[in-house]
C-alpha cells in the first residue's frame, strides 16, 4: 500500500518534471504567438484545443509545467534554508532564543498568505519572484516548527549525550546527528509544502498576483478559461487537472518518502 | 598521583534550588575501580554526568572536581569536550537509544576516535575493527557496516563499550551499563567489560544497583542514599560488615536466598527500626 503510493507519487511528479525539461526543448507550438485559430476543440492537429488567443494548450500546459516546477523548488528552498537552521537553532539553544524565534514564527504564520503576496505584488509588481518570495516566507515558520520540534526530540535522546560523553561539539552535533535523524521529517514536509507552492502560484497568478502574462502558468491558464466557460467548459478542465495531479503527486511522495528515507524502516540487507 | 578528585560536590536544580546531591567526596585512584550502589533518585547519575559536565543548564554545580589535579571547573565547554571521550567516556545505561539510528555503529565508534586523534579514515576503520573485535563481537565488518536498530541489546552495549575505550582514557564512567540487558548477556558483558577496563588499565566509576554486579567488578564501594554519601569502603568491608542501616537493609535484602522459606522477607526500613 505504502509502496504504491510512492509509485504513484513518483509518476505523477516525474509526468510534470519531463513535461517541464521538454517544453525548454521542444513545444508542439509556440507557446505565445497569437493566431487566428481561436478556440478550437480538442482534436488535431491541437491535441487539447486552442485558448482565446488561438494559442495550443497543450504547449502552454508543457510550459506551465516547468513554472510550477521553478516557483515550487525556490520556495520550498527558500522556506527550508532559512526554516530548519532557524528551527535548530532554537531548538538547541533553547531559552529566549527558542522563544523569540518561534513567536516570531506564529505572528508570520498568523499573517494571511494572499495578504503578503498582494503586499509583495504591489510594492514590487506582480511577478513569478514575487509569489515566490511570498510564498517562501510563508512557509518558513512550518519548516522552523518542524525542526525544531525534531531537534527538541533528537537532543533529548540518550545518543546525543553519548555523543556529548565522547566529546562532540556542538556543531557537531547538530551535523551529524540532529540533522540526519530530522531529515526525513523535513523531507516530507518539503514535499507537502511543494505541492502547497504550486497550489498557492496557481491561486496567486489566477488572481493576477503572479506570473503575469504572457507566460503561460497554470493558474493564470485557469484564469483565462472562465471567460469562456460557458462555451468552452473543457478549457478549464486542462490547467485544473494539471494543478490538481501535480499536487496529488508531490503529496503522495512526501508520505511515501517518509518510509523511504528513515533507516530504521529500512530492510536488513 | 590521584586520577579523580571530587570534593563537596553539590548539585541543585532549578529555580527553587532542589538538592539532588550534597556534600558528595570521593577519590578513584588510576586503573581504580569505583562501585557506586544505591537506590533510583538516589543522586548517582547525577554524580556521572556533573563528572562529565554533561548536567543540563538549569543545574547548579558546587565543590570541586580534579581530574589529573587539575580543575574542570574552570574548563571551558571547548575544552572540556576535549577530555570528554579522551581522558574519560562514559556507557550509558540502555544501549537501545545510546547509538544514533541514522548512522552506522562502525561510524559511530571512528567518530569518537576521530575526534580525539589525527587518524586518517582509513587506518581508523583498521582501529575501529580491531576495538569491536576486542569487546568480543564476531564478524566485525558487518557490525560495523549495521545500523544500530539491526543489532541485539547485548552487541549494541558492546559497541558503546568499544566507543567508550577506543581512546584508551584514564577513566570510564559505566552508568548502569548492565542493567536493561538479560542476566546471560549481562554476564558477558560485564567479563568483556572487566578485561578490557585492565588491558587498558582504566579507572572504572561503576554505577550500578546490583550489589552482586558490582563485587565482580570494583574493589572500592560507596553507597549513595538521598544525595549523600551514607558510607565508603572496600567491597569485602562493606558487604560483610556493613554499618549504616540503610546498607545493612541492602546487603540483607539481597541476600534473599539465605532467608528460610514461608518467612517474611526483610525490607530496608526494617533496619531502621533497630537503630531507634
Amino acid at each position: 500500500m505504502r509502496k504504491a503510493q510512492l509509485n504513484i507519487g513518483l509518476v505523477l511528479v516525474g509526468l510534470v518534471i519531463l513535461a517541464g525539461v521538454l517544453s525548454l526543448l521542444w513545444t508542439p507550438y509556440d507557446p505565445i504567438r497569437v493566431t487566428s485559430n481561436r478556440l478550437l476543440p480538442p482534436g488535431w492537429p491541437h491535441l487539447l484545443g486552442t485558448d482565446g488567443m488561438g494559442i495550443d494548450i497543450a504547449s502552454r500546459l508543457l510550459i506551465g509545467a516547468r513554472y510550477c516546477l521553478i516557483v515550487g523548488v525556490i520556495s520550498v528552498g527558500v522556506a527550508a534554508v532559512v526554516g530548519v537552521p532557524l528551527g535548530m537553532l532554537a531548538g538547541m539553544r533553547g531559552g529566549w532564543l527558542d522563544e523569540l524565534t518561534m513567536r516570531v514564527a506564529d505572528i508570520v504564520y498568523a499573517f494571511p498568505a494572499l495578504l503578503l503576496a498582494m503586499l509583495l505584488a504591489a510594492a514590487f509588481g506582480a511577478s513569478t519572484g514575487t509569489a515566490m518570495a511570498a510564498i517562501g516566507i510563508a512557509t518558513i515558520p512550518a519548516f522552523a516548527r518542524i525542526a525544531r520540534a525534531g531537534t527538541l526530540q533528537v537532543v533529548a535522546s540518550d545518543f546525543v549525550l553519548a555523543a556529548k560523553a565522547a566529546g562532540t561539539s556542538r556543531w557537531g552535533i547538530a551535523a551529524r546527528h540532529v540533522f540526519p535523524n530530522i531529515a526525513p521529517l523535513v523531507g516530507v514536509q518539503a514535499s507537502v509544502g511543494f505541492a502547497m507552492a504550486i497550489l498557492a502560484e496557481a491561486a496567486l497568478s489566477y488572481l493576477g498576483l503572479g506570473t503575469p502574462r504572457p507566460t503561460p502558468t497554470w493558474g493564470a491558464m485557469l484564469r483565462d478559461a472562465q471567460d469562456v466557460w460557458y462555451t468552452q467548459p473543457v478549457q478549464a478542465l486542462w490547467p485544473g487537472l494539471s494543478i490538481a495531479l501535480a499536487v496529488l503527486g508531490f503529496n503522495l511522495l512526501g508520505d511515501g518518502m517518509r518510509d523511504v528515507l528513515d533507516p530504521r524502516l529500512r530492510e536488513v540487507k | 598521583m590521584t586520577l579523580l578528585e571530587v570534593e563537596g560536590l553539590s548539585v541543585r536544580f532549578g529555580r527553587r534550588r532542589r538538592r539532588a546531591i550534597e556534600d558528595v567526596s570521593f577519590a578513584i585512584e588510576p586503573s581504580q575501580r569505583l562501585g557506586l550502589i544505591g537506590e533510583s533518585g538516589s543522586g548517582k547519575t547525577v554524580t556521572a554526568l556533573a563528572l562529565m559536565g554533561l548536567l543540563p543548564q538549569n543545574a547548579a554545580v558546587g565543590g570541586e572536581i580534579r581530574v589529573n589535579a587539575v580543575s574542570v571547573r574552570d574548563l571551558d565547554e571547548h575544552s572540556y569536550s576535549r577530555l570528554r571521550g579522551d581522558a574519560m567516556s562514559m556507557v550509558f545505561q540502555e544501549p537501545m537509544t545510546a547509538l544514533d539510528p541514522t548512522m552506522r555503529v562502525g561510524r559511530q565508534v571512528a567518530e569518537a576516535l576521530l575526534l580525539h586523534s589525527r587518524h586518517q579514515a582509513g587506518s581508523s576503520r583498521k582501529s575501529v575493527m580491531a576495538m569491536l573485535e576486542r569487546v568480543g563481537l564476531d564478524e566485525v565488518g558487518r557490525i560495523a557496516d549495521s545500523y544500530p536498530h539491526q543489532l541485539s541489546g547485548g552487541q549494541r552495549q558492546r559497541v558503546c563499550i568499544a566507543m567508550a575505550l577506543i581512546n584508551s582514557p584514564d577513566l570510564v564512567i559505566c552508568d548502569e551499563p548492565t542493567t536493561a540487558l538479560d542476566v546471560t548477556v549481562q554476564a558477558k558483558v560485564l567479563q568483556v567489560l572487566n578485561e578490557v577496563l585492565g588491558a587498558e588499565g582504566a579507572a572504572c566509576l561503576f554505577i550500578s544497583h546490583d550489589l552482586a554486579v558490582v563485587s565482580q567488578v570494583c574493589d572500592q564501594v560507596i553507597v549513595m542514599l538521598d544525595g549523600r554519601i551514607v558510607e565508603a569502603g572496600t567491597v569485602a568491608g562493606v558487604f560483610s560488615h556493613p554499618e549504616h542501616p540503610y546498607t545493612k537493609g541492602l546487603v540483607a535484602t539481597a541476600r534473599l536466598d539465605q532467608m528460610p522459606p514461608g518467612e517474611r522477607l526483610p525490607t530496608v526500613p526494617d533496619f531502621y527500626r533497630g537503630q531507634l
